[in-house]
């Protein structure tokens, strides 16, 4: 609320789980340096800043916003408009506005399975009379109301334009440091900003580059789950048949889970250039599947190929895990559309 | 309506009418309309004849003119006029790759008659292509040096067609093949159709042609290991397999004058035989010869412990060689004559023989050599050493041990307790089973060599080992096992229960025992047996062998139970001793009846004693004779807990160092070969010591291992093995030798019986023949690698396997013959000097039936036609009317296929020389006669077709026209040379038309029968035409080969590896140091299996890349895609 | 306007079999449904799975990936890599609700042109029975068009 001459920074929440928020106050004492250079007029988590304070801002008031969390109902959405409307520069801040994350995991269920397993058909809810949740309910004391649940989880860029994405599950804080230095810098000293729609915060290559596992030649007998295999410390997982979506995941968190004997979960999203993160994955591994050659009937062709395939339980939540809301296709057939 | 939305490229539009091909369906005016739509179209034009040099020129000019930057023609297929189209763009003054077509004819107009939907489909292809064209590329053919020297693979008349033609042309070429000889089938036929030249005369003057041409490298006997590279630049290994001889060979035969082994020549399929060093035919070229040698041994070398040369002397008796025999069985085995009669004969389990019939007789066999010589003498050392060795035990083990050792030079001393030589050979075999003499005159042979005994002198007690250390520079302990084990019931110590083994060695040594009437022996191992049959020579009334298990867990050698029972004694199986009774003097035994429970450690069922079955049997003796132990006695060497000598598993080497010890006394009681080879093994160890060799390396194929040799065992005559003659019962009261030992033409007929299974039998007779010393046993298969710019792959046909067609009979019915068999019948110079004669070659047929399209024209085996096989059919019954004028001959046809020059006439020439041409598929040939006249005969059951009438045709001999099949390996061969082929095996050609002998692998040929079955004229021609496309290579220096090729964009490769092995080029390489992979260009035949794989879009596939595609398909569903929206594009 | 509903196929077919099979269907006049419309690939080797969830987003109701029979390809094995790839992102569609009608793999060799004929009509029928994919309009109901090929009754 203060006018002085600095940079005003603001920081929301679609749906998210918070760990955004926490990766922020995670740069350590460079928080101090953020607080020192920033205004921050608008961050739930920390200050007290209501909506009707940012309605009362001019356009453009807000310097820097950083958006987490994916667009899941209508009250994602209102604000993701307004901030757009209040923002200088909209970063998607995070996996889920960048790419949808783990709460677009529901698009490969409906609205209605989704509201069933959450306040029906659960162990841990007692629910006699099936009340569901209504977008709005008389009461003596007037209406109340909710937002609208979405059919589709979508990314900030589909629901408004976005100037950066900082991928991460969550981004690493060197990298939220680094960004923010490069934004403050064009802001404040008129340095040079990443063209509009880039990627910040992260490599270009795939996550390999940064791996320090060794990497042969692959021909994969089978895959395994984590739980099914003690890897070698030193062998590329993915050799060894965990999935590992390194090779096609961005590089930037320095191939954190690699590093301690965890399959990559790819939640940088896709290297440079890649359209459907999934998609690619699917490609990479079944070419270097090691069943079927050319000298077998198809039948016994295909049954060879099917038996280790069938040691992947569940691609789509595998190759999508962070990339559904933005991989070609967004949601799975079946259920009306809606949006 | 169309996708992009501001023109970035001036794309002209070109649509065909191809006369009324295309216009007739589509509406080209409505749609060239149409196509201006796109932003993107500067000009869009239709026209009659695209290809025409009207519709060409139309392009160039609107390049010139309109300053086009990209065209697309929507005609025909690319693979029509794609070539002529880039060129008219090319003339235009454009990149000819700024160029793409659409195909509305073959799959548009030609496809569907649906005028609206074929116009609706137009526009969507060429949109297609318009949004693809876009994004395209100039790109630039890639230059490719040529190697001019050539690879031919196979040297049959195809390949031998194309390895002169080039060659002439002044090329260097390599000519392979995987046979000893060039020729290939052509040389196996005796006349060609329809001329009726001679094979052999218009064939062998090339062949010779190729041995002398000095441009041709020709390499026999080698097959190609890998190829590696690109047109042009191909790097080839041959593995040239080992023939032993090497260039000095003369070719004159002494070698195989010699030989003792006689297999069934490939050259002669079956109906003839060779020798196992051999010109597969006289005029083999290059003019050579081979020694054809497994590299393991024969099974009955390798199962025998001593690897005692079986097959060799086996080989030399079969050509009555009998002193040859001899020198070859002394240079393995000290006791030769023992070992023919008294050995174990491990060798005849693993007999291959055994798998027909029964095995060789093998260990009679080396008795009757033996006998039939007489005398003999043992190798003697070359020259002397000073060590000295003493050797503990006089058995078996210990004289092997001394006879290698003297072999080697070393100074030899044997000792024993006993006071003869021989151990268990003297005292624990009976006489009747080896004669003294025999024994006396074998150790007579080993003291000749210069090998000192000294007897009746106990180790611990008359002379201890540390003094023998002293003595000696190594000794060896094989003191044997002669102590009996002790059954453990009560009364087992009483008079009259005797030892086995003491029984027989004081029979042996003549001390006095006293035997009463009533016998039982207690075992059943040989030694119960030998007991049992020496205590019936000694005047026992009745005696009985208890054993506890049946007759099938019996160790004794099944001849000599025979032998036993046969004698009179009599076995009560499946009982067990509980006690023996009497006061101090045996009276009775009491026995139990047993069963047989679960197997146990020795593989054989656990005998369990049945309660409440015991029985007692006055007896007056026991004999017990369940096996013995070692007695080591004082000797501080270290023992185990069954009393044996504790070793190293490989040397025999003892806890003290200069000491070894082996056979039984090491591992217990064993058969005499097993102590022998110990006896070797300790021999080497200690000639290793002395020499300060190695102590193991290279010992693996020490003691008995098992052979991977595989012999075809299909279609061997049955031969029961020989039965050795013994003497009658009434003359076996004393200890004459019961066996009499083979005739002589048993024994020839015996050494018959063998397989040959490692052909070569290691007698090593041709090396003491050649006067150029050609023959080199140490010689090793050595890999050759080539560089040439081409290959031409000929490898030719494999004939139809007739035995997969059973009711046809080959194989089983004699006088059914294969097409091959005939040819080789029917030559000259083949194996029956062209008499055309039944299997027992002599008798002539009378009637003859040639059948056609065996295994062809099938569904259960070849769909297709083989080609030839109706044109020889008619040869044959040509040559068997010229040789056999009085013959009727019978031609079975489905169809008569005669296309060719001269062909029909040379039908219709036989028709009129009265052949019988029958219609109809043969169903059935069978030696089952159903009338009387019917006996004796062929009957072939067929419907002929043209009466309608099911016919049963009589006859003496049957050829069956068997079809051309891929050769059995083509896949791998294809795989090898990556040029794919179909599914039945013949290579896939470029083009069925237009590029009948190219491949897809560029630089790589294939001509003749290996594409497809093929007469000999169509095999030159393709061999020539194949020639021809390599020499215009050469000519042409380098080549330009199309760009479309993947390349890894470095910056955006994270070095995963994915794409690492899909190249089935190996083209994409890891470059270790930038951790990034790279795609050599002129390896990658631009699949795009890589690119498509690349998980990180780091690879692209020029004129293929992402955007390409996706633009061409995003344009191609203009009508039902939504609007762009920018998250997805 | 009867919205008869027809429809669109798309066709990966690899440069050396199957595109001349089609070719020669073509050639030989054989009559078949005009609902494939083909992209010439060199292997169905470069068939990305990407290009096939491209073809349903933007509006195609099926698509048809064709390559040389096993052991016949002229690249040796990349056939055998597109089946690797095709059962992985079949099992993977069939989360997404897609039916396997919708992807299909042939093998056609340049000689089969009736085969690939024979497919293409199958393929149309079973197409047909599913009803419209319009992934857009029918599952994210966001600029969704009419369907195509009308054809007046």
């Amino acid at each position: 609320m203060t006018e002085s001459g600095k940079p005003k920074l603001a920081m929301y929440w679609g749906a998210s789980c918070g760990g955004c928020e926490i990766s922020v106050i995670n740069i350590h004492e460079h928080i101090l340096v953020v607080d020192e250079i920033f205004d921050i007029v608008f961050f739930p988590c920390i200050a007290d800043f209501k909506y009707h304070h940012v309605e009362s801002y001019p356009d453009k008031h807000i310097d820097v916003c950083l958006f987490n969390g994916a667009i899941r109902n209508s009250e994602n959405e209102e604000m993701a408009h307004l901030l757009r409307k209040k923002s200088k520069v909209l970063v998607a801040y995070g996996s889920c506005a960048y790419e949808g994350c783990i709460p677009a995991l529901s698009n490969l269920t409906t609205k209605d399975a989704t509201f069933n397993k959450v306040y029906f058909d659960n162990p841990s809810i007692d629910n006699p009379d099936r009340i569901l949740p209504q977008t709005s309910t008389d009461m003596p004391e007037g209406t109340l109301t909710l937002p609208t649940f979405y059919h589709t989880v979508k990314s900030l860029d589909q629901v408004v334009d976005v100037d950066y994405y900082l991928p991460g599950c969550p981004p690493e804080p060197p990298q939220i440091w680094a960004v923010l230095q490069v934004i403050v810098g064009g802001l404040l000293e008129g340095k040079p900003l990443p063209p509009a729609g880039a990627i910040v915060g992260a490599g270009t290559t795939a996550l390999c580059d940064e791996c320090e596992r060794e990497i042969q030649e692959k021909s994969i007998d089978r895959f395994y789950r984590p739980y099914q295999l003690d890897p070698d410390p030193d062998q590329c997982l993915l050799e060894q048949g965990i999935i590992c979506m390194g090779i096609a995941t961005r590089s930037g968190c320095g191939a954190l889970c690699p590093t301690v004997g965890m399959g990559c979960r790819g939640c940088y999203g896709p290297p440079e250039g890649v359209i459907d993160q999934g998609a690619k994955m699917l490609s990479a591994i079944a070419s270097v599947i090691n069943a079927g050659d050319e000298t077998m009937e198809d039948d016994e062709l295909e049954h060879v190929i099917q038996e280790v395939i069938d040691t992947i339980p569940d691609p789509a939540g595998t190759f999508y895990r962070f990339s559904m809301a933005h991989s070609i296709l967004r949601r799975v057939k079946n259920g009306k559309g809606d949006s | 309506m169309n996708n992009s939305k501001e023109q970035n490229e001036k794309v002209g539009v070109y649509i065909c009418r191809c006369g009324s091909n295309i216009a007739g369906i589509i509406d080209v005016e409505g749609v060239a309309k149409w196509a201006e739509g796109n932003a993107n179209v500067e000009v869009s034009r239709e026209n009659q004849f695209m290809c025409s040099s009207t519709g060409q020129e139309l392009i160039e000019n609107d390049i010139k003119e309109i300053g086009l930057t990209r065209v697309v023609v929507a005609s025909c297929s690319p693979h029509m006029h794609e070539k002529t189209f880039r060129e008219a763009t090319e003339r235009g003054g454009l990149n000819p790759y700024l160029f793409e077509m659409a195909n509305i004819r073959e799959h548009g107009s030609w496809a569907t008659n649906d005028k609206e939907a074929a116009t609706q489909k137009a526009k969507s292809l060429i949109n297609a292509a318009v949004e693809r064209v876009v994004h395209h590329q100039p790109l630039d053919k890639i230059p490719v040096d040529i190697n001019p020297a050539t690879l031919v693979v196979g040297g049959g008349i195809t390949g031998i067609t194309a390895a002169l033609e080039l060659a002439e042309g002044g090329n260097k070429v390599y000519l392979v093949d995987k046979e000893p000889s060039i020729g290939g089938h052509m040389a196996q036929i005796d006349k060609t159709f329809p001329t009726l030249d001679c094979s052999a005369c218009i064939l062998t003057p090339k062949m010779s042609d190729v041995g002398n041409h000095p441009n041709i490298e020709l390499m026999t006997y080698s097959e190609v290991e890998s190829v590696d590279g690109y047109i042009g630049n191909f790097s080839v290994a041959v593995t040239k397999k080992t023939s032993y001889v090497n260039d000095k060979c003369t070719a004159c035969s002494d070698c195989e004058e010699i030989c003792p082994v006689s297999v069934s020549s490939e050259f002669d399929v079956g109906i003839g035989t060779r020798t196992a060093i051999y010109r597969p035919f006289p005029q083999a070229i290059p003019n050579t010869y081979t020694l054809s040698k497994t590299t393991d041994d024969s099974q009955c070398v390798a199962g025998c412990p001593i690897h005692q040369n079986a097959h060799g002397y086996i080989s030399l008796i079969a050509q009555g060689k009998y002193e040859e025999a001899v020198g070859l069985i002394v240079a393995d085995n000290p006791l030769p004559g023992i070992c023919g009669r008294a050995c174990a004969h491990l060798c005849e389990d693993v007999c291959d023989r055994g798998n027909v019939d029964e095995p060789i007789s093998i260990a009679y066999l080396k008795r009757f050599a033996m006998d039939k010589v007489g005398d003999y003498e043992l190798q003697r050392p070359e020259n002397e050493q000073k060590q000295r060795v003493g050797i503990v035990g006089a058995g078996p083990s210990g004289l092997a041990c001394a006879y290698d050792l003297r072999k080697n030079g070393y100074q030899v001393k044997i000792f024993d307790a006993l006071p003869t030589a021989g151990g268990m050979l003297t005292v624990g075999i009976p006489e009747y089973r080896l004669p003294k003499e025999q024994l006396e005159k074998e150790i007579g042979k080993i003291k000749d060599i210069g090998v000192e005994f000294k007897l009746n002198t106990k180790i611990g007690q008359d002379i201890t080992l540390k003094e023998l250390e002293k003595q000696f520079d190594a000794v060896y302990v094989a003191t044997g096992a002669h102590e009996e084990r002790k059954i453990g019931i009560p009364g087992e110590n009483q008079d009259g229960v005797l030892s086995g083994i003491k029984f027989l060695r004081d029979v042996r040594l003549g001390n006095k025992i006293n035997l009463g009437e009533n016998i039982i022996v207690v075992g059943g191992g040989d030694s119960a047996i030998d007991t049992a049959r020496t205590a019936k020579r000694l005047g026992a009334k009745n005696v009985t062998i208890v054993y506890r298990r049946s007759r099938k867990e019996m160790p004794a050698a099944f001849y000599e139970i025979e032998e036993a029972m046969y004698e009179g004694i009599s076995i009560e199986f499946l009982t067990n001793p509980v006690s023996v009774n009497g006061n101090n003097k045996v009276q009775e035994v009491t026995l139990q009846r047993m069963k047989l429970g679960t197997p146990d450690d020795s593989g054989r069922r656990r005998p369990i004693p049945i309660e409440g079955s015991e029985f007692d049997v006055p007896c007056d003796n026991i004999i017990i004779t369940i096996g013995q132990r070692p007695d080591i006695g004082p000797l501080l060497l270290k023992t185990n807990k069954w009393g044996s000598v504790e070793v190293d598993q490989v040397t025999l080497q003892t806890s003290r160092k200069k000491v070894f010890a082996g056979g039984d006394c090491v591992v217990g009681p064993d058969t005499i070969v097993g102590a022998m080879a110990q006896g070797k093994t300790a021999a080497e160890s200690i000639h290793r010591m002395f020499q300060k060799l190695d102590m193991y390396e290279g010992r693996e194929k020490e003691g008995a291992y098992y052979s991977n040799i595989k012999v075809d065992l299909d279609g061997r005559v049955i031969a029961k093995r020989a039965r050795i003659p013994t003497i009658p019962l009434e003359e076996r009261d004393g200890f004459k030798e019961v066996n009499l030992g083979f005739t002589e033409e048993q024994a020839q007929r015996e050494a018959n019986r063998c397989l040959h299974c490692s052909i070569c039998c290691d007698c090593h007779l041709c090396e003491t023949v050649c006067q150029p010393n050609a023959i080199d046993y140490s010689m090793e298969e050595e890999t050759v690698f080539l560089s040439v710019g081409n290959i031409i792959v000929a490898t030719g046909y494999q004939l139809f396997d007739s035995r997969r067609i059973p009711q046809y009979g080959y194989g089983r019915l004699d006088n059914v013959f294969t097409s091959f068999e005939f040819e080789r019948m029917i030559t000259a110079s083949g194996p029956t000097e062209g008499h055309i004669v039944l299997r027992d070659r002599k008798t002539e047929p009378k009637r003859v039936a040639i059948v056609h399209c065996v295994g062809s024209r099938d569904l259960n085996y070849n769909e297709y036609c083989s080609k030839v096989c109706c044109m020889y059919s008619i040869k044959f019954a040509h040559l068997v009317h010229e040789h056999l004028p009085n013959a009727e001959v019978y031609n079975l046809y489905i169809d008569m296929r005669t296309p060719g020059k001269g062909y029909e006439e040379f039908y219709h020439r036989l028709l009129e020389e009265g052949t019988h041409f029958i219609r109809g598929r043969v169903a059935e040939i069978s030696d089952a006669a159903s009338q009387p006249e019917e006996e004796g005969k062929l009957m072939v059951q067929v419907e002929n077709t043209l009466i309608g009438k099911q016919q049963r045709i009589p006859v003496d001999m049957v050829i069956l026209s068997a079809g051309m099949e891929a050769q059995a390996d083509s896949a791998e061969v294809s795989h090898l040379f990556k040029m794919g082929c179909d599914s039945s095996g013949f290579f896939n050609e470029r083009h069925p038309k237009l590029a009948p002998v190219a491949t897809m692998t560029e630089g790589v040929f294939i001509a003749g029968a290996c594409q497809g079955p093929k007469d000999i004229p169509d095999s030159v021609a393709q061999g020539g035409a194949a020639a021809s496309q390599v020499a215009s290579l050469i000519g042409q220096g380098t080549v330009m080969m199309e760009p479309v090729r993947a390349s890894i964009r470095e910056d955006d490769c994270s070095g995963c590896r994915i794409c690492n092995n899909l190249c089935p080029y190996s083209a994409i390489e890891f470059i270790v140091d930038d951790e990034v992979s790279e795609v050599i260009t002129a390896l990658c035949q631009g699949c795009g299996t890589c690119v498509a794989a690349c998980p990180s879009n780091a690879i692209d596939g020029a004129h293929f890349t992402n955007i390409q595609v996706i633009s061409q398909l995003q344009g191609m569903l203009w009508d039902v895609q939504p609007e762009p929206e920018k998250a997805n594009a | 306007m009867s919205d008869h509903y027809e429809p669109v196929i798309v066709g990966f077919l690899c440069n050396w079999c199957s595109y001349r099979a089609a070719d020669l269907a073509g050639t030989s006049r054989i009559k078949y449904a005009p609902n494939m419309r083909a992209i010439r690939v060199m292997c169905s080797g470069r068939v990305d799975p990407q290009f096939v969830l491209t073809a349903f987003i933007n509006g195609a109701d099926g698509v048809l990936i064709a390559g040389c029979h096993p052991g016949e390809c002229h690249y040796v094995n990349g056939n055998i890599k597109t089946m690797r790839r095709f059962l992985l992102l079949k099992k993977t569609l069939t989360q997404w609700g897609i039916e396997d009608e919708r992807v299909q793999l042939l093998w056609a060799s340049a000689s089969e042109g009736i085969h690939l004929a024979e497919k293409v009509n199958a393929m149309t029928e079973e197409l047909r029975a599913l009803g419209p994919l319009r992934w857009h309009e029918k599952v994210l109901g966001e600029n969704g068009k009419v369907p195509v090929a009308v054809k007046e009754a």
